[in-house]
């Protein structure tokens, strides 16, 4: 599958006449707002989610839903029934939501997001982002929807988180998973949204690719592609004759997304371990182009 | 830092041999490397047992080492009984919450989830262990109605088709967990019903007379998940035994679900303190430990710690740091000699070594007096009482003689120390040592010889180093538990240097203040205080009854002493400084504000030299 920068022919609707309905999040980033450099069709109806935790989640605008449980599949359904195509711009969709949407509506989604101009520093000693993007995690769970009960010890099994700037995140998941994977295979975004940015993510996660030496092992996909991500997991798993594999995605977005795909379509195989962080105010500046990732099973392009 | 890496074969066996210091890394160790500790006879019996102690106290290993082997060397508790080991993974607790259910829905899935893993467990452990492994048929078609809610279809008639069909039990719990609208959740009306259960399907089938689990990590657990556990440590039957693993202040509850009954030691459970049970013995313990070791790489069969890791006397560490010429220590040996006029002078002063005449001139200097002034104070109480006083400040000199060096500024070495500077902690200990001898190796390439004072102070402090930046991935506040350490390390640091100026040797805090603080600080500072013990950044010193932990804020805290080499401070127990409890979380958040207003604060006592310069604060977290 491939990626597309997103333009008006992506929403035209496959059956003519056939209301689409597009998912946003609209938060303090300018580039969460669906304003995109095109205009959508007349078709196009739209509903901002309004997430009241990673777990809870209302609609409002041309489709209303109050207190949507990330858990109860039933009911996201039924808030959304009557679209045969929706979009979801996942830019400022928590994780945990986008990630359930995703599980759930596979056949007949397509995703967007738009990459900012650049992220906050404000710290020049210190090559880690994690004071300027994040207030602080919640702790290590399944993403909803994705929930295990078992950490199997005996399985030959790999850990692969997908770095971001974030080194922190990576040292937590790192050290609690330590005993549990045979082997770490960080992946890092190349190309990433710009020139420097993989080598940022070097600099911000050096201390724990030293630490577990898998500096020696990162694997490269790029930043903004996730069926390149997943076919990179899938690759990992399969070269290393792996039985299991934990994929941490704390790097970005797209990249998440190549994971959710991956563990949707391998679910005994792939486990998705998250953080939960709570994102801080004004982390990043601008907006670049809006991706299109036609993930629905038919490859469809359009929303 | 990264590990070292190998250059030969010795070093090959070096890090074989200690490699592998953390026991999860391979069970095939525990029969290799096992060395009893002093406690584990207590663990062995068949009463449920609480292990407390940090990490890297050799919890696991006491835990795994009990557990049923196909090569069982009979360490175990006994023969008769099969155990099984459970580690608490890190997710798996939190996904048994959110909102979508009530705290009483989750707890009935968590119990049947439990239920269902021990079952696992056991089952697995029994393929191993027992060429046909043998079935109760009924009482496996009782056990799969009491997990399931159902009873099945038809009766179960073998082990493997019991085993599979439990296995099937963890599927439907992740539909569970992953969906609301599941069918109503399964609940039993006897707690521990279905272990019962399985011991008559197929422990007692197979010779075995109980079980035993060993769960390991329980302050993983969630709070209400640690109620259902204890619910059924409670109401076991003598067939079924319980050990459980647990970090220092890793209790979130001693509570069950029943009302009014709580987990109560010596009545439902023995306690095992690791940190009091290994005290008076660590020493002989780590040297077990490590000499076992050392055995596997050079086939010696004992060697004396003491002559392969030598240390310092004071006096000797005084003249490897004062190699200014003229030296310190002989100028002021002679300067208190010139003063010493009279016999009974001389007499009084007999126990003066150089450096403590360095000390007593630095006293006096530091006071802007004479030293005749200083000496004649000393005079006028009896000999003993002067050489206390004056030893008091016997290591602030050794700081300072060695403040202004560029190489070693404080030495850090010999088995004692080491011990010392383990705390207690037998996977530190390991790490020292392996960190010493690795780069002895390089050196030398023979372990016959003793390691060089200034090669151990070297290693130590990389070890120190390396383990503050570990603090990131230890738990989600480990940033925060970094900038903590980095500030209290970096004021001990400073209060070790100029400490002829004021009360010597501060290197413990106690919150003041704290019934007066607000809400919100008192549950901030409680909570960092808490995970910074639990995760070793912090040691405390209970002046309250130990397992009393809502009276975390009245006690006395120093780092843990793997710290000192990092940031040069003492790291046996001194003397302690009041911090207010705003102070502490604004160490953890912004320490460089904060800890200049603390430094300044103390400043007023004439602590601290006016250039600034004379102290830098680093801090790069």
């Amino acid at each position: 599958m491939r990626v597309y920068v997103a333009s008006e022919e992506h929403f035209a609707p496959i059956v003519k006449g056939d209301p689409s309905l597009l998912l946003y999040c609209s938060g303090d980033e300018s580039r969460t707002l669906p304003e995109y450099d095109f205009d959508l069709p007349t078709t196009v109806r739209t509903a901002a989610v309004i997430a009241q935790s990673d777990n809870v989640f209302s609609l409002e605008g041309d489709v209303v839903a109050k207190n949507l449980l990330v858990a109860n599949p039933d009911a996201i359904y039924a808030a959304v029934a009557g679209f045969r195509q929706i979009a979801l711009d996942i830019t400022g969709i928590p994780t945990p939501i986008w990630a359930r949407f995703v599980q759930l509506f596979r056949a007949y989604i397509t995703i967007l997001y738009t990459a900012p101009k650049g992220y906050t520093k404000s710290k020049i000693d210190d090559d880690d982002f994690h004071d300027d993007l994040t207030e602080t995690v919640y702790g290590l769970a399944s993403l909803p929807g994705f929930k295990r009960s078992l950490l199997l010890e005996d399985k030959k099994r790999v850990l692969i988180p997908l770095l971001g700037f974030e080194g922190a995140r990576f040292a937590l998941i790192a050290k609690q998973y330590e005993e549990y994977a045979e082997d770490v295979v960080p992946i890092v975004g190349v190309p990433g949204y710009r020139l420097h940015y993989p080598f940022l993510t070097y600099l911000a996660n050096k201390r724990v690719l030293l630490s577990t030496r898998s500096w020696e092992r990162v694997k490269f996909a790029a930043a903004f592609d996730p069926f390149e991500t997943k076919a990179l997991i899938e690759k990992i798993i399969t070269a290393g004759r792996f039985e299991s594999a934990v994929v941490a995605p704390i790097g970005t977005k797209p990249q998440a997304l190549g994971a959710v795909l991956a563990a949707i379509d391998q679910p005994e195989t792939v486990e998705l371990v998250y953080d939960f962080p709570v994102r801080k105010h004004g982390r990043t500046k601008g907006r670049r182009m809006t991706w299109v990732y036609p993930i629905n099973s038919a490859g469809q392009t359009s929303a | 830092m990264t590990p070292p890496t190998v250059n030969n074969r010795a070093e090959v066996a070096l890090l074989e041999a200690f490699g592998n210091f953390r026991m999860e890394w391979t069970e095939i160790s525990v029969d290799k490397y096992f060395a009893e500790p002093s406690y584990f006879h207590s663990l062995k019996t068949t009463r449920p047992c609480v292990i407390v102690g940090g990490r890297g106290t050799g919890k696991t290993t006491a835990l795994q080492a009990l557990k049923s082997r196909p090569t069982d060397t009979g360490r175990g508790v006994a023969s008769d009984r099969i155990a099984v080991y459970l580690k608490i993974g890190p997710h798996i607790p939190n996904n048994f919450s959110g909102p979508e259910r009530s705290e009483s829905e989750w707890a009935k899935i968590f119990l049947n989830h439990i239920h269902v893993l021990l079952c696992r467990l056991v089952l697995d452990a029994l393929a191993k262990q027992v060429q046909k492994p043998q079935l109760a048929s009924e009482a496996g078609d009782f056990l799969l109605q009491t997990l399931e809610g159902v009873r099945p279809e038809k009766p179960v008639s073998s082990f493997s088709e019991l085993y599979t069909k439990i296995q099937l039990l963890s599927t439907n719990i992740e539909e569970i967990l992953n969906n609301t609208n599941n069918s109503p959740i399964n609940t039993v009306d006897e707690w521990d019903r279905p272990l019962k259960l399985l011991c008559d399907a197929v422990i007692r089938p197979n010779n075995y007379k109980g079980v035993i689990f060993l769960i390991d990590e329980y302050e993983n657990l969630l709070c209400y998940q640690q109620r259902a556990i204890n619910t059924l440590i409670k109401f076991s039957s003598k067939y079924i035994t319980y050990k459980i693993g647990i970090k220092e202040l890793g209790w979130k509850t001693r509570g069950t679900f029943i009302a009014g009954e709580n987990l109560r030691t010596p009545a439902d459970y023995s306690l095992i303190n690791i940190d009091q049970e290994q005290k008076a013995d660590f020493r002989r313990f780590a040297s077990q430990v490590v000499q076992r070791r050392l055995r596997l790489v050079d086939g010696i069969e004992k060697r004396d710690m003491q002559i392969a890791l030598p240390g310092l006397k004071a006096i000797e560490e005084a003249e490897r740091l004062a190699t200014k010429v003229p030296s310190p220590l002989r100028m002021a040996s002679d300067e208190l000699k010139e003063h010493l006029t009279s016999p009974q002078l001389k007499k009084h002063f007999t126990w003066a070594d150089e450096l403590d005449a360095y000390v007593i001139k630095s006293l006096a200097e530091a006071r802007g007096v004479p030293l005749a002034h200083l000496i004649r104070e000393l005079s006028l109480v009896a000999p003993q009482r002067a050489k206390q006083r004056a030893r008091n400040y016997r290591n602030v000199g050794l700081y300072q003689l060695g403040a202004k060096r560029t190489d070693i500024k404080k030495y850090y070495c010999g088995w004692h120390t080491l011990c010392l500077l383990s705390g207690g902690n037998i996977r530190f200990l390991m790490e020292l040592t392996q960190e010493i001898l690795i780069r002895h190796l390089r050196i030398t390439s023979s372990l016959q010889e003793g390691v060089s004072q200034e090669l151990q102070t070297a290693a130590v402090t990389a070890v120190a180093e390396r383990n503050l930046y570990e603090l990131e991935g230890m738990t989600v506040y480990g940033r925060r538990l970094i900038r903590l350490v980095q500030a209290l390390g970096t004021l001990f640091s400073a209060c070790a240097r100029d400490g002829f100026r004021h009360t010597p040797e501060l290197n413990q805090f106690t919150i003041k203040d704290h019934e007066n603080s607000n809400k919100d600080t008192s549950s901030g500072v409680d909570e960092l205080l808490r995970e910074a013990v639990m995760h070793l950044a912090l040691v405390r010193m209970p002046t309250t009854k130990r397992g009393d932990t809502s009276q975390l804020m009245s006690e006395d805290y120093a780092l843990h002493p793997i710290y000192s080499p990092f940031f040069r401070i003492p790291f046996q127990r001194k003397r302690k400084i009041a911090l207010r409890g705003e102070e502490l979380l604004g160490m953890s958040k912004s320490p460089d504000v904060v800890l200049r207003e603390v430094l300044n604060k103390h400043r007023l006592r004439g602590l601290f030299a006016d250039d600034e310069s004379s102290f830098q604060i680093k801090l790069d977290f």
